[in-house]
């Protein structure tokens, strides 16, 4: 086990490379640059601002320069915001990316495994039906509308909650909630997959026919089996809910992470590009990596490291 | 079970550390002014930025030499108390403050406006706006590398409190320039300390607890994607005049969520940060203020386009356009039509009659040019960047020319930077463009369009645009030697040739004289140099002048849509400044004095 999780992480130093400088060859290659404006600077200008940022540089001599700062732990200035470097941008909103986010994995889980399992156990009841619908709607619908029209009842009809903003738990209800809700939704369908698999399996007639009682057969041994699909989906959806969604922190004006990503590209700010794909590709390598870890722990035919 | 019963309630322990971790550090009482300031400043560094957004952060801070009243955007003394012109307004010579301190307790001096200006100037700097002090005499030079010895730029310290300002030739509005952020002072102790930082990124020294200002307002925090916080400045030497205690600028670029914020009262002033398909409830709201904006929305034609080197096709197009359908259907927010290229509100400048619907004599050029009813015409495309009114009024435009001229448009979208690559490699046949004057005068949207000027990116070139160009940089030199070819080349020839006779029969030691009798003969000129875009060559086709939009709550005083002109006359605040050293609320927020 141990040797298979040293294997990974070892391999985690190569592929984020490999990561960063594709990434830096597409953004080198896509058109514009931090400094293009409707406004256009003088000639000699321009020259000297690529130079004062070491963009007249090739994208190779360029990313020496940055693993060169990468190994003091430097991820560079912010070019389109002056003053500040990288690291002053994504660690302060790392932190409130993760809050909102483990709140938000919290809610999924807490509404969508129960609401799956049941689903699952009665199928084909009312109660089955009523959730699926419900999940479906989850799945469809975009974080725009939810949060809008959370926005317009909770904020404007109720005045429950403030608009947007951070600074206090009531500033993370209906964030945290509008980003649960597709998760949610998902988990919930995965579960009750997860259920219907197992229900029928060998062991839990085993279990059932030793007389335990159906709480237990399901708590003790179905959920462990019937989690599995919901596990494998939590690695990538943890990345994904963690780092922030775009739209909802964009809406509810959370300071997180969310809109690096997005204004990070659209500005052709590299070098803010490459920190966000650096902080994203570790931590989906580094969840995957907890997920098969934990495949052996619910699974117990699965053996890491054969 | 119990084990990821555990697990859960680790993470959700680990939760609330990150909760209080983070709501510790953005927990902030109400400032005393809230406003939505929009996307995160660029640079707080006033010599760099070039912003509006930026601008209003740089004018609480700094002062320059001059400041902007705000009730009137009339230059007052600030940082000089006095000043001096020669009789041909070339030589400045300005007296500043004694007592004006920078907020750690330095002196203000006239060797930091040496500095600062030559630090703006500097090429290693690469300031995109150091065009701003091109008027001084060796600037521009200096910042282009061809002069090296800053002591033969215009900028002089006599003693401590005495600058000397020496310009190429007079420039009616210089003292506009010196109340612009470029050429404010910086403190040069603290630039040069994190200039010096190898570990710190440029312009360092403009984050909080770094930087040392001279203006009205600190900067007292900068969380990034949530707000900046200015606090007053109780060193500035005008303290007693500023209202407001604590100002906060939120960031927000999410159109909705800035609506928002201003519709549930957290901010009090939201500068056009809308949605544009909201714009007629917004436009409903007792809080909406709105006046004619110093900004034109226009298309480039892509002249080297073989079928647009024709500028009877080009005049076609201009003339085939209904602008009043666009501003009526469309942008409705009271925009005006635009049928020349320089918005109004220049004093003493008359625009030309300009281009006017006329489907019948657009038909008819460009049957003139060999395309009758648009046979033989390719099909074109309109570039627009992706935004939903530009695709609105692409797709109207797109629909004239193909109604009045049987030409295939086709609208076609890209993101911003694509866009602007395209546009300025000329990949395009027709692109949308706007431009937002940077001081009241014609040649901030005059000069883009010599010979190969950087902002032209429509492949125009005109000799005589580019001569006019020349004389209306020396009009002096003009009526000194007027050039008696130019008149037969031009509409009103015979009327700026009156108006250089009647400079020229002052006496050359009359210098105030020939000045003021100068200023209709450059007005002139830029009036012949606007005929040629929007007449008579029409590399641009002008759709529409912008409206200033804000939102403005009702307890917030100090903000001036109009400006009070002389005689008790209102002009519209067409540069929509606003600067936040005039404003205050009412009732004042407790605290604030």
């Amino acid at each position: 086990m141990l040797r298979f999780v040293c294997g990974r992480l070892a391999w985690m130093v190569p592929t984020v490379l490999v990561i960063i400088i594709g990434a830096t060859f597409l953004m080198r290659a896509a058109p514009g640059s931090p400094f293009a404006a409707e406004k256009v600077a003088d000639d000699q200008i321009q020259k000297q601002l690529e130079k004062k940022w070491g963009l007249d540089k090739t994208p190779g001599e360029w990313l020496v320069a940055y693993f060169r700062g990468l190994l003091r732990g430097d991820l560079g200035p912010s070019f389109k915001v002056q003053g500040k470097t990288v690291m002053d941008l994504l660690g302060p909103a790392l932190p409130v990316s993760l809050t909102l986010g483990l709140l938000a994995l919290f809610l999924a889980l807490l509404v969508g495994i129960p609401a799956g399992f049941l689903a699952g156990l009665r199928q084909n009841s009312p109660v089955d039906y009523a959730s699926m619908a419900l999940a479906l709607v989850g799945v469809s619908l975009p974080s725009f509308v939810v949060g809008a029209l959370l926005v317009v009842f909770f904020v404007f009809d109720w005045s429950l909650f403030p608009v947007g903003g951070w600074g206090t738990v009531s500033h993370l209800v209906l964030p945290a909630v509008t980003l649960s809700a597709p998760f949610a939704a998902y988990i919930a369908r995965l579960a009750r997959t997860g259920v219907l698999e197992v229900k029928h399996e060998d062991y839990i007639r085993t279990a059932r026919a030793k007389g335990l009682p159906e709480g237990e057969v399901v708590l003790k041994h179905m959920i462990r089996g019937a989690i599995v699909p919901v596990v494998s989906y939590l690695g990538p959806a943890v990345a994904t809910i963690l780092t922030g969604g775009f739209v909802v922190e964009k809406l509810f004006r959370i300071p997180g992470m969310g809109s690096y990503f997005v204004t990070g590209a659209i500005n052709r700010d590299y070098t803010l590009v490459l920190g966000t794909v650096i902080l994203y590709s570790t931590l989906v390598i580094f969840l995957n990596l907890l997920v098969d870890v934990s495949y052996a722990l619910l699974d117990p035919r699965v053996r890491l490291g054969a | 079970m119990r084990r990821t019963l555990r697990l859960f309630a680790l993470l959700f322990a680990g939760g609330l550390v990150l909760v209080s971790l983070t709501f510790s550090r953005t927990s902030l009482e109400p400032a005393d002014l809230t406003f939505v300031s929009g996307a995160e400043p660029k640079s707080l560094d006033p010599a760099i930025m070039t912003g509006q957004l930026e601008g209003r952060f740089a004018m609480a801070m700094f002062e320059g030499l001059t400041y902007w009243e705000p009730g009137t955007l009339d230059p007052l003394p600030g940082m000089a108390e006095r000043w001096e012109t020669s009789l041909d307004e070339r030589v400045w010579t300005f007296h500043l403050r004694p007592g004006a301190k920078w907020s750690n307790g330095d002196p203000v001096t006239a060797h930091d406006f040496h500095w600062s200006w030559k630090r703006a100037l500097s090429p290693e700097l690469a300031s995109e706006y150091s065009y701003m002090l091109w008027d001084l005499v060796g600037a521009e030079e200096f910042t282009k590398g061809t002069l090296r010895d800053f002591d033969q730029v215009g900028v002089k310290v006599l003693d401590d409190t005495t600058l000397r300002v020496t310009l190429k030739s007079a420039v009616p509005y210089f003292l506009d320039l010196t109340s612009f952020y470029t050429l404010s002072p910086v403190h040069r102790a603290t630039v040069e300390r994190w200039d010096a930082d190898p570990d710190a990124p440029p312009g360092a020294w403009t984050l909080p607890g770094r930087v040392v200002v001279n203006g009205p307002y600190l900067l007292e925090s900068w969380i990034t994607n949530d707000r900046i916080r200015l606090r007053k400045n109780p060193t500035y030497w005008n303290a007693a005049s500023i209202r407001l205690e604590t100002i906060d600028a939120l960031s927000i670029e999410d159109t909705t969520a800035a609506l928002n914020a201003f519709l549930t009262g957290e901010a009090d002033w939201n500068p056009a940060n809308w949605a544009n398909s909201v714009n007629d409830e917004v436009r409903k709201l007792p809080e909406f203020v709105s006046t004619e904006a110093f900004i034109t929305y226009y298309y480039r034609v892509n002249t080297t386009r073989p079928h647009f080197q024709d500028r009877r096709v080009r005049r076609a197009f201009s003339l085939a356009l209904d602008r009043t359908e666009i501003v009526k259907n469309i942008t409705r927010l009271g925009e005006t039509e635009a049928h020349t290229y320089v918005p109004p509100g220049i004093k003493g400048y008359e625009p030309p009659p300009g281009v006017h619907h006329d489907p019948a004599r657009a038909r008819a050029l460009l049957a003139e040019a060999g395309f009758p009813g648009g046979r033989g015409f390719p099909t074109i495309e309109i570039l627009y960047n992706t935004h939903e009114g530009h695709r609105q009024i692409a797709t109207v435009i797109a629909r004239q020319l193909r109604e009045t001229l049987g030409i295939t448009v086709n609208p076609h979208n890209q993101e911003w930077q694509s866009y602007q690559a395209d546009t300025q490699t000329l990949k395009y046949d027709l692109a949308r463009a706007g431009w937002i004057g940077d001081y009241l005068d014609p040649n901030t949207f005059l000069d883009m369009w010599v010979t190969g000027g950087g902002n032209n990116q429509t492949g125009y070139a005109s000799t005589l645009y580019d001569r006019l160009h020349r004389i209306s940089k020396d009009v002096a030199g003009f009526v000194q030697s007027p050039e008696e070819d130019l008149y037969a080349q031009l509409v009103e020839g015979e009327a700026l040739r009156r108006r250089v006779e009647d400079a020229r029969a002052v006496p050359e030691a009359d210098v105030a004289a020939r000045l003021r009798l100068q200023k209709p003969v450059r007005m002139l000129v830029f009036r012949e140099m606007e005929r040629l875009v929007c007449e008579i060559d029409c590399p641009i086709l002008p759709v529409y002048f912008y409206v200033t939009k804000n939102l403005v709550s009702k307890r917030v005083g100090g903000f001036h849509a109009t400006l009070r002109g002389p005689g008790g006359t209102r002009i519209p605040n067409v540069r929509d400044l606003h600067p936040l050293r005039g404003m205050y609320v009412t009732p004042p927020s407790p605290g604030a004095d």
